[in-house]
Order: structure tokens, then sequence, then C-alpha cells
């Protein structure tokens, strides 16, 4: 009988609490989800790999991976090196920012680095995120690189 | 066939890191299972695809890991069908309303604090695909799980099977396994409910059926199988194991049809097989060394390509990971920990429960690939529950080793034992066949009455299965080993006691069984070393030195009745001791002992055999006669003599009989190659208090 009413009190009692928790957490939200394979259009990918981004980043294919831990998010590129950026999700924008080497031409091998920005907003329509657009930055690259693109899952 | 020349390749440097890298920790007294997944995590992109991404493109292509995948699925089928075959409900005997209430404790705490955790997590770790509540009842599922098979092995790697604290832990962890299983399937059905795939309603109504029939007709159906088992010699033929293999598949596809996983189903038919012990064992044995060598490693390497430690970047998810990692040893630990006071352990007992059911190893690996797998746990998430699982597992030897160090498991050992005043004679028994042999010299030296023989049996913590860590203790059927003796013994109506220990060390685990049991004498057989040809090196060689105990090393040569023993004797404390012994074994079987006296040519030493007399040794006509011989090659003459007709040779470890144990010996010893009878090697335990001769 001790055992029965010890099992009551100690697990019974944490059994209601628990449903409780469920219930309280009913009511937050969580970021959008962006996670998946996004197809960039043909623009950006032509603008990418004409503009000085290549000095900087391999990229010929800039088609990406989203993998999103909540607001903590990895954006990988679809090339050979599977370059990587890192970012946060606030509300519907992210801001990836990466300070990468040098990589090509006469800067190959030279301790020089230029950072990359990329802003983009996250547009959703009843609650499902459609489309990513934004711009990509590579500032210090001669003339400041401003590209538009759009992405679609 | 470009990816099985892949897949093989993969396959290969797999085992040959998990066997490398478990080798390691076991070194370290960790289980082989902490090694196997930090091979995985070293093979991931954390190590390898980060200090050598070339070598890892190679080896783990994306392309190539479906191949994988499903080898690692295989594996987790027949293990999780291992899992429910040694599933034993007699573990709760006698102990089954506080195995309960401990377990249950142990599952809710942890789960609330999971929850509890999940209202913080929940909007920075996770998104909006995910509701709260599965994501929340995810994470309280996999912080609630214990690792039965892994706390099973501690438990016997230390010995403590047969004490409160291992067996009550056992029942738990058992109760453990069962509910948290049942939980996650409910958790499975909730966090897949609305999905395209299957309808809420056909999972739940399915799975209710599905465990009426498996109860109700299944099992009756396959209890069968135990007949026709018998029918086959009590050996599970090849057409029996395909039978249970094809009746695991058959579940585990039922169970994922409906929606909870196929590991439920795998799970589920094995917990419903025949209990008999010898059927159980014998599928266990067949499916067990694959599994775990071949298949498991798979999915520890999978899980290691899944795990970025990478994405584990900055102060804010580093902060992340130890919450989780504190909440999870709390709810855990503490739960179990207060749950177990409350039923009467000790705080000692109480908090070495705890420590034991906070182990997670493969179980959560497995829960967390689920979670992956639906999508409710992100890579970052994952990969800080892996590294949780991995400290919570790696924690617990250390920990419970500095609650319930080992002299306390020693002295609890020694109070189960309080019969001070017998002989005690140890046999150590490495193959079956010796034990016989042993056994009979051993009784042949034990006095008439007030005796007492042990015989021992060491296993390495690897070889074992659960079933077979958890049988009980002196069930003489179960021990095989130790069979030919104990058929020896049934028949010459010896009496003696069986014991059954893992072990990293036999030597030490030898010498400390002798000294807990107040041995007298350990009488061991010879055992051919791997690298010299001297039988006095290696486990003998350990013993020897170091047991407080006289040590006997016996060669049987000899199988007829010991009519006729022979004791070369010059000088020394273990001639004289091999002189007593030969006395006692002679007096108990009738037999004659030639005291072989070689002295020196030229000098007589007559005098100083009268003085044996002061080992309270009288020599009798029935029993010794003596025989004094000169020679200046005493060996020669002694082994010469030997081969005159005499069933055993009773002769003292030194150097004159070209014996003296040595670590890594090459030198011949003669005595043991060219002596025909059978050979009893005699080292004396020189000990003020505890002579007796």
């Amino acid at each position: 009988m001790k055992i029965i009413f010890l099992y009551i009190i100690l697990v019974g009692i944490l059994f209601v609490a628990l449903l409780g928790i469920l219930k309280i957490g009913e009511t937050i939200k969580a970021p959008i989800d962006v996670s998946g394979k996004w197809n960039v259009n043909n623009e950006f990918a032509k603008e990418i790999s004409s503009s000085c981004t290549p000095v900087y980043l391999p990229i010929k294919n800039p088609g990406f991976l989203i993998d999103q831990s909540g607001i903590h998010l990895t954006l990988i590129f679809n090339d050979a090196a599977k370059t990587e950026m890192h970012g946060i999700l606030e509300k519907d924008s992210i801001f990836f920012s990466n300070n990468f080497t040098l990589s090509q031409g006469n800067f190959k091998g030279q301790d020089r680095k230029a950072q990359v920005n990329f802003s983009v907003d996250v547009l959703q329509h009843g609650g499902n995120v459609y489309q990513l657009k934004g711009a990509w930055l590579t500032p210090n690259c001669g003339n400041n690189d401003i590209i538009n693109f759009s992405a679609v899952r | 066939m470009e990816f099985l020349l892949t897949l093989i390749i993969q396959i290969v440097v797999i085992i040959i890191a998990s066997r490398a890298i478990g080798l390691v920790f076991r070194k370290i007294h960790q289980p082989q299972v902490v090694g196997e997944m930090v091979a995985g995590i070293i093979l991931g992109p954390s190590v390898l695809g980060l200090f050598a991404p070339h070598a890892f493109a190679f080896i783990f292509p994306p392309n190539s890991l479906k191949y994988l995948n499903t080898l690692s699925q295989l594996g987790l089928l027949l293990f999780m069908f291992i899992v429910g075959l040694e599933l034993d409900p007699k573990l709760l005997k006698g102990r089954g309303h506080a195995a309960v209430l401990i377990s249950h404790v142990s599952i809710i705490l942890p789960f609330i604090l999971g929850t509890i955790l999940s209202l913080y997590l929940y909007p920075l770790l996770s998104n909006n695909s995910i509701t709260f509540t599965a994501f929340a009842l995810f994470m309280g599922a996999s912080m609630s799980i214990t690792a039965f098979p892994v706390l099973a092995r501690i438990l016997s790697e230390k010995n403590l099977i047969k004490t409160k604290v291992g067996a009550v832990t056992i029942a738990c962890a058992a109760v453990d396994d069962v509910t948290a299983w049942s939980i996650l399937a409910v958790v499975v059905t909730v966090v897949r409910a609305g999905s395209d795939k299957i309808p809420v309603w056909l999972t739940i109504s399915g799975s209710v059926v599905f465990i009426l029939i498996m109860i109700f007709t299944v099992r009756p159906i396959i209890s069968k199988l135990e007949i026709y088992y018998h029918n086959k010699g009590d050996k599970v033929t090849n057409d029996i194991l395909g039978l249970v293999l094809l009746l695991m598949l058959a579940s585990a596809w039922t169970t994922e049809w409906l929606g909870i996983h196929a590991l439920f189903g795998a799970f589920f038919m094995g917990a419903m097989m025949p209990r008999n012990k010898y059927f159980l064992n014998d599928i266990v044995d067949k499916l067990n060394d694959v599994t775990i060598v071949l298949l498991l490693p798979i999915f520890f390497a999978l899980t290691g390509l899944n795990t970025s430690l990478g994405l584990i970047s900055g102060p804010d998810m580093w902060f992340y990971f130890a919450l989780i990692l504190s909440s999870a040893v709390i709810g855990k630990l503490g739960g179990s920990t207060i749950s177990a006071r409350i039923t009467s352990l000790s705080w000692r007992e109480s908090a070495g429960l705890g420590i034991l059911m906070n182990t997670r190893g493969l179980m959560e690996l497995i829960i967390l690939s689920i979670g992956l797998e639906l999508g409710v746990i992100s890579h970052a998430l994952f990969t800080m529950m892996v590294l949780m699982a991995l400290v919570t597992t790696f924690m617990t030897t250390p920990f419970f080793e500095w609650v319930y160090p080992a002299k306390l498991i020693r002295k609890e050992l020694e109070e189960a034992d309080k019969e001070k005043h017998k002989f005690r004679i140890l046999i150590p028994v490495s193959f079956p066949s010796s034990g016989p042999g042993l056994l009979k010299i051993a009784n042949a030296l034990a006095p008439v009455n007030d005796f007492k023989i042990y015989a021992l049996h060491l296993l390495k913590p690897g070889d074992l299965s659960i079933s077979k860590i958890t049988e009980e203790n002196g069930n003489q059927k179960n021990t095989e080993a130790l069979q030919p003796l104990l058929n020896f013994a049934e028949d010459n109506s010896i009496p003696v006691k069986t014991l059954s220990f893992a072990t990293r060390n036999a030597a030490v685990d030898i010498n400390q069984i002798a000294v807990i049991k107040g041995v007298n004498t350990i009488i061991m057989g010879w055992h051919k070393p791997i690298l010299t040809k001297s039988i006095l090196s290696g486990t003998v060689n350990e013993v020897i030195r170091n047991a407080k105990a006289d040590v006997c090393v016996y060669l049987e040569r000899k199988f007829n009745p010991i009519k006729n023993i022979l004791v070369p004797f010059r000088e020394g404390v273990h001639d004289k001791g091999a002189l007593a012994i030969a006395h006692q074994i002679a007096i108990k079987n009738n037999a004659l002992v030639t005291l072989l006296h070689i002295v020196k040519q030229e000098n007589n030493h007559k005098n100083n055999i009268q003085n044996e007399k002061d080992g309270n040794i009288e020599f009798t006509e029935d029993h010794v006669k003596l025989r004094l011989v000169e020679s200046d090659t005493p060996l020669d003459t002694a082994i010469k003599i030997a081969n005159d007709n005499f069933d055993l040779v009773v002769v003292g470890l030194s150097e004159t009989w070209g014996l003296e144990p040595s670590f890594f010996s090459i030198r011949h010893e003669r005595f043991s190659s060219e002596c025909m009878a059978s050979l009893l090697i005699f080292r004396k335990f020189i000990a003020d208090k505890n002579s007796w001769l």
C-alpha cells in the first residue's frame, strides 16, 4: 500500500504537471521554417559568376541548402567545396555574414579576407514560406557589388 | 558495382575505427559502446571531415550513404530484437513494486525537466513545422532513457549483479526499457499525426489490435518453437533461426506500416519469443556477434556523420548544451536516487543506482536518430543530444567507482560468505576439458572433512549477452565451461561451488577472489602461452607471484588413480610444501609417496632428513618411503626416476628442478616436457600466520 501511495504522489502529480506544461507550450511560437533546398533565379547565377565574387568564393552553382536549428541557420552552397555561411533568423529576415579568404587569381594564397554579406527577406503566404529575396554584397571588390536574387524551395 | 567497392571500403574503415577506439576506451575501463560512439564522431564531419576533407569525401560520398543506412537499420532491428529477447520478467522477482516505482519516477522526472526545457528551447532551436507538443514530448522521452545493455555490462564487470544494488538496478532498468519504448511509441504517433501517410486513429487502433494479436494469438503459436527446439536436440537450427528472423521482420514491417516505427515491432517480437533460457541464449549467440561487430558500428558511424560539432558554435549554443546536460543528469540521477532512497536503499546504494540509471549509451542514439529522421530535432540539437549521451555514459564508471569503491564491493561479498574455518581450494577453469583433472587433485589434497572447493570460470565482458550476465550464480546447468567438472563432481560426490565473473585481468581477479573467499590453495591448469614455451608465464606467472595462498599448477598426463607419487626433494620451503601436499594426497588416496632426496656426491645429508620431522609430518611406512640418491645433476636424475612408473610427480617451484616463474620466458622447462607422469608444481605462500605446514 505504501508503494502504491508513493507512486500516486510521485508519478501522478508529476504527470499532471506535465500536462500543464504542454498546455502552456501551445502558446509559444517557433521561428518560421526556412530549411531545405533552395533554387536561385538564373540572373543571380549569371551575375554571381561574372562578378568578383569568385575571387572570394568558387561558387559556380549558387543553389543552396539551409540547415535550420530554430533561429540559427547554416547556409550551404551547392558547390564542390560546400561553402558555408552562418546566420540568424529574426522574425522574417535573415542576415548571413562571413569572412572569407581570397581564393583566386592574383590574390590566391595571400592572407587577405573580405566580408560577404547576404541579406535575405522571407516571403510568406498563409503562414507558409514560398520565396526568399534579398541582396548579395561583396564590398572591397573594386565596385561594391550588390546582386539581387530570389530563390524558391 | 562501384557502390559495392565504396561500401566495402566504408565497412572496413568503420570496423577498424570502432574496434581500435573501443579498445582504447576499454583500457580506461569505459564500456566498448563509448569508444564506438567516439569512433563514429571521429569518422564524421567534426574530425575526419574537418582535418582530412578529401579522405572524408572519398570514403563517405553523399550518394553512398543510403546503402550504409540500410545496413545500419538492419543492425538496429536485430539489436532491438535481441533486447526484447533478453527481457526477463524474473528480474522483478521480489522487488517488482520497488523497481516499478523507482523506474517510473526516474522516467517522469527527466521527462518533466525535458518538457520544461522545451519551453525555452523550442523558440530558439525548432521551427513552426513541428508543434510544441511533439517537440516537448520528444525531448522528454529522450531525456528519460536508460541504456539497459550498457548498465548490465558495467554491473557485470564490477561483479555487482549479485549484490542488492545490482539486482535492484537491473530490475529498474528492465522496467525502464519497456516503459520508455512504450512512451516513445506514443510520441512517434503524436509526431506523425496529421501526416498524409497514415491517420492517427488508424495508428492508435492498429497498434492496440497489433499488441492484442501478438499477446493472445501469436505468442501461443510461437511457443511451439520450443517443442521444435527440443526435438532438434536443444539446438537452434538454421530453419529455426530463419523462422525467428521472418517473424521479427514481419512484426517490424507491421509497426512501421502502422506508423510507430519498425524498431518497436522488432523489440516486441523479441519479447514474445518463448522464455526458455537455453533457446533464447542460442538465438542471441547466433545473432549477437555479427550485430555488435559488423552492423551496429555502421549505425554509430552514421550517427557520427550527422553529428557536426561545428554547429555548436558560439556561447549561446554551448549554453543550451549545458542546460540539456544538466537537466538530463539532474532528472535521471536525482529522480532515481531519491525514489530509491524512499524504497529504503541506503544513500550510497541509491546514489550508485542513480549513477547507473543515468547511462544512456546506444539507446539514446537510437531515439535521437528517430527524432532526426522524423524532423522533430535539427542537426544542431541532435549534435547536442549526442554529446549529452556520450557524457552521461562516460561519467558512469568513474562516478560509480567514487560512490561505490571496489573495496566496498569486496566487503559485501566477504560478508556474504561467513564460513571462515573450512579449508578452501579455488580452481580457476579456462578450458572445460581441464576441469575434471583439477577437481580430482583438489579433492585429493583436501582434508577428509571440513573443506570447500570453488570452481571459477572467468569470462571476458564483451563476450556476454545480457541474459548470461543476469542468470543466477551457481546454476550449474548454465555454466558450460564448468560442465565437465560438474559432471565429474556429481559422479564422485564431490561438493563444489561454482563462481562466474566477468574479468578484464584474469590473474588479478583470481588473486582477489582467493582473498575474498579465504582460499588456502589455488590449483591451476596448464595454459599454453602464445609466445613462450614456458607453462609458468602469463596468467599463471602473475598468480604465482601475487596470490596470497599456496598455488599449484597441474599438468595431467596419466588418468589412472594416483597410487605412486614421487617428490623430488633438495631443500627450501617449496620442496617442503610439495612433500606435505603429496603426503596429504597419499593419505586420502591410499597411495605411496617416494621422497627422492638428491644429494651432491660425496656429501651425506642423512641427518637433515631426520630434521624434516620439524615440519610436523610423520613419515609412516604406509605412505612415504625415502630414496636417497647422490647426483650432481639433480634435474636429470629426478626426470629419469620420475619416468619410472610414477602416476604423479609433486615438485616444488625452484630453479633446482628447472622451474621458476618468469613473465616472458623462452626457457625450456624440462620437467614439464620430459616427465611422463602427471605433474603438480607447488609454490608455498610464505606468511607468518597462514602457513599450514
